[in-house]
């Protein structure tokens, strides 16, 4: 169970190896795919000497793997290109749009992996037909919703129609102002609760509700259907028989020996899950205007700002490549089999 | 059983939607009528007009049949890169296999539809480059499953024994390996039918998948977006029937899965058995 | 049975056997529907009782050891983590008294290095080794009645000895009731007074052990003592059972033996019944 050294310094250059992997292949999309990148890079309304200028930053008149040599400096430098719709530089972007997307992001995935876990199991326990049914018919339609028009049916029927919940945004800046809160981490329940600034952190958990409901949806039916089939194969395993035959109560059972038999291989696919949350918030934010990583990402895709795009896919991709290794890590220390 | 019908119809929809639309131009977007715009659902139009007039019912049926050639596309082009990739670092293994499998982790580490969106945003609007796009973005999925199937049916026992026997190394490569590592791959690939019309359809709505007129139904949500207040079928109908669609893909798989699973059968029997009241 | 008693349960693969002994130590799965007849333990049904009875017995005065040794523990706890929930759920007592009581039952099932064992997976260790920590845990149960479904048949053949040396001893020290199940009429002859003959889901013969290896009576038992292959004659030919099951799914009535019996007649095929012959509880026309 105890993880060793050599296994993680292992994991984390294979992480930094396929950090390396992700760059090449931006590489290839943003230079050798594109006939003329510098047109894509400079964005629609460039003129031709910002064209031109292009041309010389991205080293376009050089062979390819000078080309390479730079883009990788470039990537591990920080210069990721500037937007031209912000007119900052992409990093430096992603960096203030983050927390945003992380807050979003982690409260929907935490709320749907537990409430999934729990939904799961109880619907393979058996408690009758209906909460099967209903279980089931939850984990199905969660699955296959399409995340941004269930954020647009609520948004308009919550936050339009029936004015319950704010429609939008991530803070009422006049609220902010008037209140003399601070962004201190930029994220804004920690820093409202630092604060102790209350109706900030109402403000700013109200906002929350609907985008974080929509964005869980997805992750609550994986995990709802991962759970369920899993419990019941581990339900009719031979060890859970053992085990009562033995006379352990079936609370214990269930919470000690079943709970983590069936946790373990679910752990795996958390990186996954937590992937299509990712992709969930960048629809989800754009719908909610809400000033995350995703919301940056679709401004640009609909004003073409390209170095945004691409700086946006990226570093996205790192952290769940990061997840991953985490959540790889921590499989490797409930399960005793996983060879080192 | 719910899936399969929901399949079917999707299916047939699809296959003969330009022959059952009766408004065509409508559908197409070539005509207009602004004097029609924004009609609410009624018996003439079931799911309303939208912006241009346009009839939404013909354009959701349409809509069906570029999200079923999509979604096909998708599926059996990255089917095809994944297979040929998958299946050969599973032959020849060693080194090299691993290598293989080493790049195909690192298109792997984009999360899905991701890459899918940088390569839509390269490679412009239009539906072969959604096609490819997606594609692109898939393929590890099936080449890694090819592997690992390939690499676990090359140690079976049954293998061996025909090697002993005497079958022929191209014989056991065509008739036994082959097939038996196809299967879990193939299975796969007819669900993830479903989970491609719902990525096809995030990047229309995201405005890099179908350009405009294409009825597409991400597309089709996007462009009633604007309107919602005041004209919601426009993004409802394309959307619910895109929900229904995947669920039933969902759905059949699901009963798939039960159906080659003995314990989950099981429990399917013993629903049986409750609603006769033993 | 008779308290302290050693029962085995002998039978062909898809004869039953195992299906009984789950029923009697209530480990049926949940789709499993008894329709007719009865296992009764002390007064009490326990086919017709209800659950909180029932949980009363199983796991108290009824356990049981499973054929697969590896798939009988959680791959993700030790055998620590087993033991030691048992006994402490068991007996309410604390970690320390009960990790007493877990040394004492691996001792008493062989294990010297009792330490490494408890910190050990299952994955970590042999077959054989898991089978005696399975014994171990059953014994911490206390139980009247322990039932074994072939718990040596995924084991070699020299750990098999070692393993129902170890059961005989035990069911010997502790007074134990043992119900063992198994194709194996050598190992049935070593460790039962009592053997019971399975054939389709019937019960074609059950008596003293001795008595039916040395003289079997019905027609299924002599074909099974017959095609024994006999390695002290020189070139003698294996005589097996001519003719195959019937398939399970088709149910008959009388004696589903008929088939493949050098004495069947028409007859057989109506209900056959029971009859005590020479101690012996037989299910075939001959003996009436």
């Amino acid at each position: 169970m105890p993880v060793s050294k050599t296994y993680i310094i292992k994991r984390v250059i294979l992480l930094i190896l396929v950090v390396l992997g992700v760059l090449v292949i931006t590489f290839i999309i943003t230079r050798i795919i594109p006939a003329r990148p510098e047109l894509l890079w400079a964005g629609p309304h460039a003129t031709i000497e910002q064209i031109e200028r292009a041309r010389q930053e991205l080293h376009l008149n050089e062979p390819i793997y000078t080309q390479l040599y730079y883009y990788l400096y470039d990537f591990f430098r920080g210069n990721w290109g500037v937007s031209w719709r912000t007119r900052q530089p992409v990093l430096e972007d992603i960096l203030t749009y983050l927390p945003a997307t992380l807050e979003l992001a982690i409260t929907a995935f935490l709320l749907a992996f537990l409430l999934g876990v729990f939904l799961g199991m109880i619907s393979a326990r058996g408690y009758g037909r209906f909460t099967e049914k209903i279980i089931s018919l939850i984990g199905i339609i969660g699955a296959s919703m399409p995340v941004f028009w269930l954020g647009l049916i609520l948004q308009t029927i919550f936050g339009i129609w029936l004015q319950i919940l704010p429609a939008g945004n991530r803070i009422d800046s006049k609220l902010a102002l008037a209140t003399g809160f601070r962004p201190i981490t930029n994220f804004y329940i920690i820093d409202s609760l630092i604060q102790l600034n209350i109706p900030v952190l109402i403000d700013v958990l109200k906002r929350m509700i609907l985008p974080v409901t929509v964005l869980m949806m997805y992750p609550l039916g994986l995990t709802i259907r991962m759970t369920r089939s899993l419990a019941i194969e581990v339900l009719s395993e031979n060890y859970v028989k053992a085990l009562e035959t033995w006379g352990l109560s079936s609370r214990i059972i269930s919470y000690k020996y079943i709970l983590k038999n069936v946790l373990a291989p679910i752990i795996t696919s958390l990186g996954l899950s937590f992937g299509y949350t990712l992709t969930g918030a960048l629809m989800v934010e754009i719908i909610f205007v809400y000033p995350g990583i995703g919301y940056y990402i679709g401004m640009a895709l609909l004003s073409l700002d390209y170095p945004a795009v691409i700086g946006g896919v990226v570093f996205i991709a790192i952290i769940y490549s990061f997840i991953n290794l985490v959540t790889d890590l921590i499989h490797a220390w409930i399960d005793p089999r996983v060879k080192l | 059983m719910t899936g399969f019908i929901i399949v079917i119809n999707f299916l047939i929809i699809g296959a003969v939607a330009p022959y059952i639309l009766t408004k065509p131009e409508d559908a197409w977007g070539i005509s207009y009528d602004l004097n029609k715009a924004f009609l609410p659902p009624s018996l003439e139009h079931p799911f309303g007009t939208d912006a241009f007039g346009r009839d939404m019912l013909n354009r959701v049926i349409l809509g069906a049949r570029y999200s079923l050639i999509i979604a096909v596309g998708v599926v059996s082009l990255s089917f095809l890169i994944g297979v040929l990739v998958g299946v050969t670092a599973g032959f020849l293994g060693g080194a090299f296999g691993t290598a293989l499998m080493r790049i195909t982790d690192m298109f792997l580490a984009f999360p899905p539809l991701l890459l899918a969106i940088a390569l839509a945003a390269t490679l412009g609007r239009g539906v072969m480059t959604t096609i490819i796009a997606l594609a692109i973005s898939w393929w590890p999925w099936y080449a890694r499953l090819l592997y690992v199937s390939v690499n676990s049916v090359k140690t079976a026992p049954y293998i061996e024994a025909a090697k002993v026997v005497g079958v022929g190394r191209i014989s056991i490569i065509f008739r036994y390996i082959l097939p038996n590592s196809l299967v879990p791959a193939i299975t796969q690939a007819t669900l993830d039918l479903g989970s491609a019309v719902l990525e096809a359809a995030s990047l229309s709505f995201l405005g890099v998948g179908v350009p405009p007129p294409i009825p597409e139904w991400g597309r089709l949500i996007s462009e009633g977006w604007v309107h919602i207040t005041k004209a919601y079928w426009i993004s409802f109908y394309p959307g619910l029937l895109l929900l229904i669609t995947v669920v039933g893909f969902n759905l059949l798989g699901d009963g798939v899965k039960e159906y080659m699973n003995p314990r989950l059968r099981d429990l399917a029997v013993r629903g049986v058995r409750r609603s006769r009241g033993y | 049975m008779r308290s302290g008693e050693t029962l085995c349960i002998v039978g062909e693969s898809g004869s039953g056997k195992s299906t009984l002994a789950l029923a009697i130590s209530m480990s049926l799965p949940p789709n499993a529907v008894i329709e007719r007849g009865d296992i009764i333990y002390s007064d009490i049904s326990l086919v017709r009782s209800d659950k909180k009875l029932i949980d009363k017995i199983k796991g108290r005065d009824i356990t049981m050891i499973f054929q697969d040794p590896f798939a009988t523990f959680s791959p993700l706890h030790t055998i620590g983590e087993h033991l030691l929930d048992i006994a402490q759920y068991k007996l309410g007592i604390d970690r320390k008294n009960a990790r007493e009581l877990v040394n004492n039952v691996l001792r008493k099932v062989g294990f010297t290095d009792i330490e490494r064992v408890l910190r050990s997976y299952p994955h970590e260790m042999s077959g054989g080794m898991l089978q005696r920590v399975a014994i171990a845990a059953s014994l911490l149960v206390k139980p009247k009645i322990l039932v074994a479904d072939e718990p040596t048949t995924m084991l070699d053949a020299t750990i098999q000895y070692q393993i129902i040396n170890i059961l005989k001893n035990i069911v010997d020290s502790e007074g134990l009731t043992l119900i063992l199940v198994t194709h194996n009429l050598g190992i049935a002859s070593m460790i039962c007074e009592r053997t019971m003959v399975m054939y389709a889901g019937v019960i074609v013969e059950d008596g003293e052990t001795r008595d039916i290896i040395r003289e079997p009576l019905h027609p299924y038992t002599r074909g099974l003592i017959d095609s024994i292959p006999r390695t002290s004659h020189y070139k003698s030919r294996v005589k097996p059972i001519p003719g195959e099951p019937l398939d399970p799914r088709i149910q008959i009535q009388g004696c589903p033996f008929f088939n493949r019996c050098p004495y069947a007649v028409d007859d057989c095929l109506k209900n056959v019944g029971y009859t005590i012959y020479h101690n012996r509880k037989i299910y075939c026309r001959l003996y009436r």
